[in-house]
């Protein structure tokens, strides 16, 4: 057992408590959140007193260990740009663990990513989510799959129509989507009748979402194309969540009413494409006011893994949304948005004990993640 | 006249408390420190010279475009000398306003670094209608390029297809340049681009950013007797002993970037703080468009957070630069110096010091809404 004595800590559920202290379990969950000083005989102590305590931070679009750092072309994993639609590819057969991007990825207390294929394709594959300390890929996976990789707009339409390959257009790329769906509703009737079809690994992942067990992750800037794909979400009564959102704002009524997650960025870069014109850190505020459940995104290695708190805290400062939702825009709203809000996202008693100890407020450049716990386990120190 | 009362001032090398800054016209008149009660058109927590950006990008890569905003690199030599900035700036960019917003408001542009050699940058000021408007100084400076980016530009048609050739283009075209500088034959304007270099008048700059590339980018500027800058130079750390017995210039950045590649891999905050500390003369660039110069300002909070003295992170990007550059009465809010200044909301560096105001030559152009 550890507690963490002191501190500010940032409970991001259940509000800010000045001087409490936290249990850590041995089964790697948080045993305690006290609202006040607490001694727990027998648990290692860890003086916390003047600097900040935070719960690990969800970062649910990433390419982390499929994109590797360091090594260019070698080690880009992600696209499988030899078919439009590669549902059956698996993010788990190609996420290397020991990229130097997780120890960043613990570096700027984040310890949770959604991790998978790029935008080449229309069906990219199936991503996963995952811790991001371990040396076991198997233990570190907390969904497999946790979602279908889609992509509407430029990206796919540019990868094909360079090889003279459909889709070059937005019509195709719908196009593409719509008959991989609709060939899948034919397999599982099938399926399920007297003469069973041979097996088919992309069939059956569709099936999948066709069950509603996992949603389609929808790679979207411009607002036709979020429009576009909601509108494919609802022929087939599957799940959807939007990301990137980039122009966003402008729907955020109809996104409200269809009820789909949106996971804003990257927004701390320069924008690359003309579907990213209206890229803005104004956009998670303004989602959220509309009643959309939102998060935001580096989309590593696009934006560093560890620069996801930078983006949050200026979408709190420049962006409107100020500290306590911006905290929510990379903790408990994309723990809920991939149905993990029970083990990670906040720091409250059962929870995965994913606690970070800033030097100071997260959202201070200047601060640095001195210690990092990944399910009770130190896994990361800084000296300050 | 305009007076800006600045709970803190950093001037360009210290900081002041309790400051009245007074603006006529587009120049800084006066700044008393220790005033605590004066009326002042302006009240910021934070006040500091407009950030001076060494080696950007914008403008010639225009934000939200493709090819069709894109003029960095005109590779279909990898020696082009002649080409100009100036005539690939775009006053429409969105990236200008942006940097505005960032306290961002002075940059040297510059060609990429698909080239060896690029072409010559252009110093500008981040409004203007046009390009000749937003020009402070052109053309200024020669981009040079060592490393990967020529090799994958050309290799696989021309020289230069190994770090060798690289080397060997810069040196061949500078003594050529000096020879046609000596006897003068018929017009050449590659060679004609490089003779105020030749002369000193001129700086280069030199995109390096293995170890070895930047020993190479002194080697080079030192056969050539060059007045020069590395630029980006991430591992500028492992060479900070030959560098600093050199007087040698570094521009380091951008500071945030994904490690994308092999020449990036040791890109961290850590470094360019062991560079600051080393004592060779730096200054931050923000890379843009690989990083947006608008939050060049939240790359030094990474700096601070190292141990970095706040006054020197902010020098990087105000008076050091100022300093290359030779602007002499930039980078500082000092008497004399051009009212190009940032007023924040609060610490320059930290995501919550969010600019409320910024003047270019005494004008405000921008306010926070």
């Amino acid at each position: 057992m550890v507690v963490i004595h002191g501190g500010t800590i940032l409970t991001v559920t259940d509000g800010i408590i000045e001087g409490g202290s936290i249990l850590v379990g041995d089964d790697g969950k948080i045993a305690e959140v006290f609202r006040s000083h607490t001694e727990v005989p027998g648990a290692m102590v860890m003086d916390a007193a003047g600097k900040y305590v935070v719960p690990g931070f969800v970062d649910a679009h990433t390419h982390l260990g499929i994109c590797n750092l360091e090594v260019g072309e070698i080690g880009e994993d992600e696209n499988e740009m030899t078919n439009p639609a590669t549902p059956a590819c698996r993010a788990i057969d190609a996420v290397y663990i020991w990229d130097s991007g997780f120890a960043d990825a613990l570096a700027g207390g984040v310890t949770t990513v959604f991790t998978g294929p790029g935008s080449g394709n229309v069906i990219g594959g199936q991503s996963i989510t995952m811790k991001t300390a371990g040396t076991d890929i198997e233990k570190m996976v907390l969904q497999n799959p946790a979602g279908l990789k889609t992509a509407s707009g430029e990206n796919p339409k540019r990868v094909y129509k360079g090889k003279n390959q459909l889709p070059s257009t937005r019509m195709g790329t719908a196009k593409v989507l719509r008959e991989a769906l609709l060939k899948a509703r034919d397999y599982k009737e099938r399926r399920a009748g007297a003469e069973p079809p041979a097996m088919d690994l992309d069939m059956e992942v569709l099936c999948r979402v066709l069950d509603r067990e996992i949603p389609l992750r929808m790679h979207s800037h411009r607002a036709d194309d979020m429009i576009t794909m909601i509108r494919i979400r609802d022929e087939f009564g599957i799940r959807m969540v939007i990301e990137h959102g980039t122009d966003s704002a402008r729907i955020r009524e109809s996104l409200s009413k269809a009820g789909v997650a949106v996971i804003t960025g990257p927004l701390l870069d320069v924008s690359p494409k003309v579907e990213t014109a209206s890229s803005s850190f104004n956009t998670p505020h303004l989602l959220h006011e509309a009643g959309v459940l939102t998060a935001i995104m580096t989309d590593h290695p696009v934006i560093p893994i560890e620069s996801l708190r930078l983006e949050a805290a200026i979408a709190a400062y420049e962006g409107g949304a100020g500290e306590q939702e911006a905290l929510e825009f990379i903790t408990i709203n994309p723990a809920k948005i991939l149905g993990l809000e029970d083990r990670i996202g906040s720091l409250a008693k059962g929870k995965d004990a994913d606690v970070v100890i800033w030097s100071g407020h997260p959202f201070k450049a200047s601060s640095i993640a001195e210690k990092t716990f990944v399910n009770g386990r130190l896994v990361s120190e800084v000296k300050a | 006249m305009i007076r800006i009362a600045a709970q803190y001032l950093f001037d360009g090398h210290q900081m002041l408390h309790d400051a009245l800054v007074t603006v006529d016209g587009p120049r800084v008149v006066s700044v008393e420190a220790g005033q605590t009660k004066v009326s002042a058109d302006y009240a910021a927590a934070w006040v500091t010279p407009g950030f001076i950006d060494l080696d950007s990008g914008i403008g010639l890569k225009e934000e939200s475009l493709g090819f069709e905003g894109n003029d960095l690199n005109e590779a279909t030599d990898a020696v082009t000398p002649e080409m100009q900035a100036i005539d690939g700036i775009s006053p429409y960019d969105s990236s200008l306003r942006k940097s505005l917003m960032g306290g961002v408001t002075t940059a040297l542009v510059m060609p990429g670094s698909s080239n060896v050699v690029g072409g010559r940058g252009a110093i500008v000021h981040m409004t203007g209608a046009t390009a000749n408007d937003m020009s402070i100084r052109a053309p200024f400076g020669v981009k040079f390029s060592l490393g990967n980016d020529p090799k994958q530009a050309h290799g696989q048609k021309r020289t230069p297809m190994t770090r060798m050739g690289n080397a060997f283009l810069i040196r061949d075209v500078l003594t050529k340049a000096q020879e046609y500088k000596e006897k003068k034959k018929e017009y050449n304007m590659k060679y004609e681009a490089l003779l105020p270099l030749l002369a000193g008048e001129d700086v280069a700059f030199f995109q390096a950013l293995r170890a070895d590339d930047i020993m190479t980018a002194v080697r080079l500027a030192e056969e050539f007797h060059l007045r020069y800058v590395v630029t980006g130079a991430f591992d500028a750390d492992l060479v900070t002993d030959q560098l600093r017995d050199r007087h040698a210039t570094v521009a380091f950045g951008p500071i945030i970037m994904s490690r994308g590649a092999d020449e990036i891999k040791r890109l961290h905050p850590e470094n360019a703080a062991a560079l600051l500390r080393s004592g060779v003369r730096t200054a931050i660039i923000a890379g843009h468009p690989n990083y947006p110069a608008k939050y060049l300002r939240i790359s030094l909070g990474l700096l601070v957070g190292r141990g970095i003295a706040a006054e020197t992170a902010l020098e990087a990007v105000t008076s050091v630069p100022a300093g290359i550059l030779g602007l002499e009465d930039y980078g500082q809010v000092r008497p004399g110096f051009i009212a190009d200044l940032a007023l924040f909301r609060g610490e320059p560096w930290e995501p919550e010091g969010v600019v409320e105001h910024t003047f270019i030559g005494g004008n405000e152009v921008y306010t926070a809404s």
